[in-house]
C-alpha cells in the first residue's frame, strides 16, 4: 500500500481513545461503588479501575509528550481506515436487521455488499457468492447442527 | 511420574470415543489451511470453530480444536517458506531461512524440514507434560485462594507486560478485560453494568467476544488487503524433494530436541509463548552453530529450531492452562473458552480429579502429531494454491461464520451484538497500539481473579498480615516481579535514553 510522508499529526485518535477508555472504567466503578451492598462488590473493581485509568493517563500523557518533541519529523502517513470502517458499518448493519430480515436474506445482502464493498463488480459473482455461501452456512447450521436460525426465506 | 492407572483409563476412553479422532483430521486440515494464509491466525481459526465445539463432548471438543493449534503450528510455516510472509507470529523466524531456501528453489525440502520439525518439536512438547502433569497435579494441590490470585495476575501481568506494547497499554487492556468480565449479577447478587438490560444478566457472552476480539477486529484490517502471488513458479511441489527435506530435519536429532525443549519451556510461561519461543531457539541455534554466517541465508538448522521451537510451546501451553488454568496466549485463551462452553474449569481441581481425561488429551495430541505428518505431505502439494486464495471472498465468509455461530452460542443476538461491538473496540485497540490479547485474557480470568479475591479477604478477615503466613504466595509473588521488573525497567531505560 502506497504510503506519503507528513509532519507528525497530533495523535488525536489515540488520546480520545484512551480518554474515554478511562471515563468508562471512572464511570462503570462509580456505578459499581454507588450501588454496592458490600466491599466484596467493588473489591475487584474499583483498584482495577483506578490502576488502568492510570495506566490510561500515562499512555495520553507520553503520547503527547512524544508528539511535542518530535513534532517536526517526518513520518509514514497511515494508511486509511476507511475500508475498515466500511465494512465495520456493514457489518453492524447485517446484525441490526436480522431479527428482521432474517439470518438468510440478511447474510446474503452482507455478502454481496462486502464483496461489491472490496471492489468486485461482476454481478454474477456477486450474487452467485451470496447465494452459494449464505445458503450454505444458514443450512449447514439449521439442519446439520440443528440450531433455531430466525429466517424470512429458507 | 506418570499414573499408571490413569493412563490407562485414558486409552481406553479414547479407544471408546470414535469421535474424538474422528475430529482430528478435519481440525489439522482447518489448522493447516488458516495457519497457510497470511493474516488469518491460529487463534482465529479456533475463535471461529469454537462455537461447532458446542455440540461435542468434552473431549472431542478439546481435540478438534487443538488439531486446529497443531496444524496452525505448521500451517504458519508454508507462507513463511514459499513467500517471507510468516502466516502467524509463531513463524517469523521459519522466514528467516525457510524464505532464502525457497529462493534457492528448494521449497520442497524446506517445507519437509519444516513439516518433520514441527512434528517432532509437538511430540517433546507433549512428552514433557505426560512426564510433569502428575507431579505438577500434586503441587498444585497446595495452591489455595491467595496463591490463585496471585497465579492470575501473574498471567494478566505476563501478557500485559511481555508484548511488544508499552507497558501501560498492556495494563489497560487487561483491565479492560477484567472489568468487562465483571459485567453481570456479582456473587453477591449485585447487578454490575448491565444498563437495565436483562440479556446481560449473565454478564458478557464470553465466547462471541472473544470471537470479535480476536477474529473480527483482525479482519476489519484486512479489509481491502489481497495476498495473490501471481510467480506460478511457486507453485511447484515435488514429492521426491519433501522427502529430501524430511530426511535432513529427521538426520538431527539433537537440533530438534534443543529448539522442542526450549520451546515447551518458554511456551509454558503465560504471555510469552510461540512468538518468543521460535525467536528464542532460532537465536540459541545460531549462537551453537559452528557456522553463525551461513544463518539467514537457508541454513536448515535455522529451520529446525524455529518450527521445532514453535510447535513443542503448543505443550508448554497446556501445562499452564491444565494446571492452573490460565491461558498462555490466544490459542489457549480459546481453549479456556472451550473448557467453559462445556461447563469445565481449567486449574488444580480438574487436573486432580479427571487425570484420564488429561492423559487422555495429552496422548491424542500425541497422535494429532503423528497424523499431521500425513496430512501435511497432502497439504503441502496444495500449499502453493492456498496462499493465493482472495481475502476478498475468505472474509466475509470468515465474519457469516462468526455472527450466525455466535448466535448458536447464546440463542438471541447478544451474541452476534458482542461479535461487532468487541470487534469494533478490538479494531481501535489494535489501531492505537493496545494488546488484545491481554484484553482476552483478563476476560477469561476475571471472575477467577475475583472470586479469589473476595474468599481471600473472606479467610484473612482483610488482614494483610496473612499473606505473610503463606510461603508459596510469596514465592509466586517474587516471581511475578522477577518476571516482570526486567521488561519494566528496560522500558524505563529506553524512555530516559530516548528523551535524553
Amino acid at each position: 500500500m502506497a504510503t506519503s510522508i507528513r509532519r507528525q499529526r497530533f495523535p488525536l485518535g489515540s488520546v480520545l481513545f484512551s480518554l474515554s477508555l478511562a471515563a468508562v472504567f471512572g464511570y462503570y466503578a462509580h456505578g459499581v461503588h454507588a450501588a454496592a451492598r458490600g466491599v466484596t462488590d467493588w473489591l475487584l473493581i474499583l483498584p482495577a479501575a483506578g490502576i488502568g485509568i492510570t495506566a490510561l493517563l500515562v499512555i495520553v500523557g507520553t503520547k503527547v509528550i512524544d508528539w511535542y518533541r518530535q513534532r517536526d519529523i517526518a513520518v509514514a502517513e497511515d494508511p486509511s481506515a476507511l475500508p475498515a470502517l466500511l465494512f465495520m458499518g456493514l457489518l453492524a448493519l447485517y446484525v441490526v436487521t436480522i431479527p428482521i430480515i432474517g439470518f438468510d436474506l440478511g447474510s446474503l445482502l452482507f455478502l454481496c455488499l462486502a464483496l461489491y464493498l472490496q471492489g468486485e463488480r461482476r454481478w454474477w459473482v456477486i450474487v452467485g457468492f451470496g447465494v452459494v455461501v449464505s445458503a450454505t452456512i444458514v443450512l449447514l447450521f439449521i439442519e446439520l447442527l440443528g440450531v433455531r436460525l430466525p429466517t424470512l426465506l429458507l | 511420574m506418570i499414573n499408571a492407572e490413569a493412563f490407562q483409563a485414558a486409552l481406553s476412553l479414547l479407544g471408546n470415543t470414535p469421535a474424538a479422532w474422528l475430529v482430528v483430521p478435519p481440525g489439522l486440515i482447518i489448522g493447516l489451511f488458516f495457519g497457510s494464509i497470511p493474516g488469518l491466525s491460529i487463534s482465529i481459526a479456533m475463535a471461529v470453530f469454537l462455537p461447532a465445539t458446542m455440540y461435542m463432548d468434552f473431549l472431542p471438543a478439546i481435540l478438534f480444536l487443538t488439531a486446529i493449534f497443531t496444524g496452525g503450528g505448521f500451517g504458519g510455516a508454508i507462507p513463511a517458506i514459499m513467500l517471507n510472509i510468516p502466516g502467524t507470529s509463531s513463524s517469523v523466524a521459519t522466514a528467516f531461512d525457510g524464505y532464502p531456501m525457497a529462493r534457492r528453489g528448494e521449497h520442497a525440502q524446506a517445507l519437509g524440514i519444516g513439516l518433520v520439525a514441527s512434528v517432532l518439536g509437538t511430540l517433546v512438547g507433549y512428552l514433557l507434560l505426560l512426564f510433569t502433569v502428575q507431579s505438577i497435579s500434586q503441587w498444585v494441590l497446595r495452591l489455595g485462594p491467595t496463591e490463585m490470585l496471585v497465579v492470575a495476575i501473574w498471567g494478566v501481568t505476563l501478557i500485559a507486560v511481555l508484548n511488544d506494547a508499552s507497558i501501560s497499554k498492556g495494563i489497560a487492556a487487561g483491565i479492560l478485560g477484567i472489568l468487562i468480565s465483571t459485567i453481570g449479577y456479582s456473587d453477591a447478587g449485585q447487578m454490575r453494568g448491565t444498563f437495565g438490560s436483562m440479556y446481560l444478566l449473565d454478564g458478557i457472552p464470553v465466547i462471541p467476544a472473544l470471537i470479535g476480539f480476536f477474529a473480527a477486529s483482525e479482519l476489519f484490517n484486512l479489509v481491502g488487503k489481497r495476498y495473490i502471488v501471481d510467480d506460478s513458479s511457486l507453485r511447484v511441489v515435488r514429492f521426491r524433494h519433501i522427502l529430501d527435506g524430511m530426511g535432513q530435519a529427521a538426520s538431527k536429532p539433537f537440533q530438534l530436541l534443543r529448539g522442542g525443549s526450549m520451546g515447551a519451556i518458554i511456551g509454558a510461561i503465560p504471555g510469552v509463548g510461540a512468538s518468543i519461543a521460535n525467536l528464542a531457539a532460532y537465536a540459541t541455534a545460531k549462537q551453537r552453530s559452528k557456522d553463525p554466517e551461513s544463518f539467514g541465508k537457508g541454513n536448515p538448522s535455522g529451520l529446525i529450531a524455529a518450527e521445532s521451537a514453535n510447535s513443542s510451546s503448543e505443550g508448554g501451553s497446556m501445562i499452564t492452562l491444565l494446571a492452573l488454568g490460565l491461558p498462555g496466549g490466544a490459542g489457549t485463551a480459546v481453549l479456556l473458552g472451550a473448557f467453559a462452553l462445556h461447563n469445565v474449569t481449567g486449574g488444580p481441581r480438574f487436573i486432580r480429579e479427571n487425570p484420564d481425561i488429561v492423559y487422555a488429551l495429552i496422548i491424542g495430541n500425541m497422535a494429532q502429531a503423528v497424523l499431521l505428518m500425513l496430512v501435511g505431505v497432502g497439504f503441502i502439494f496444495l500449499a502453493g494454491y492456498i496462499v493465493k486464495l482472495s481475502l476478498k471472498l475468505m472474509i466475509p465468509i470468515v465474519m457469516v461464520l462468526s455472527v450466525v455461530g455466535s448466535y448458536a452460542i447464546t440463542g438471541n443476538m447478544v451474541g452476534p451484538i458482542t461479535v461487532v461491538a468487541t470487534g469494533i473496540i478490538g479494531w481501535l485497540m489494535r489501531r492505537y497500539g493496545f494488546p488484545v490479547a491481554a484484553t482476552v485474557v483478563g476476560l477469561l480470568v476475571g471472575g477467577m481473579a475475583e472470586g479469589e479475591l473476595v474468599r481471600s479477604m473472606q479467610i484473612s478477615g482483610g488482614n494483610l498480615g496473612f499473606v505473610a503466613d503463606r510461603p508459596i504466595t510469596l514465592v509466586l509473588l517474587a516471581l511475578l516481579l522477577l518476571s516482570v521488573l526486567p521488561r519494566v525497567i528496560g522500558s524505563l531505560l529506553k524512555r530516559r535514553r530516548a528523551t535524553s
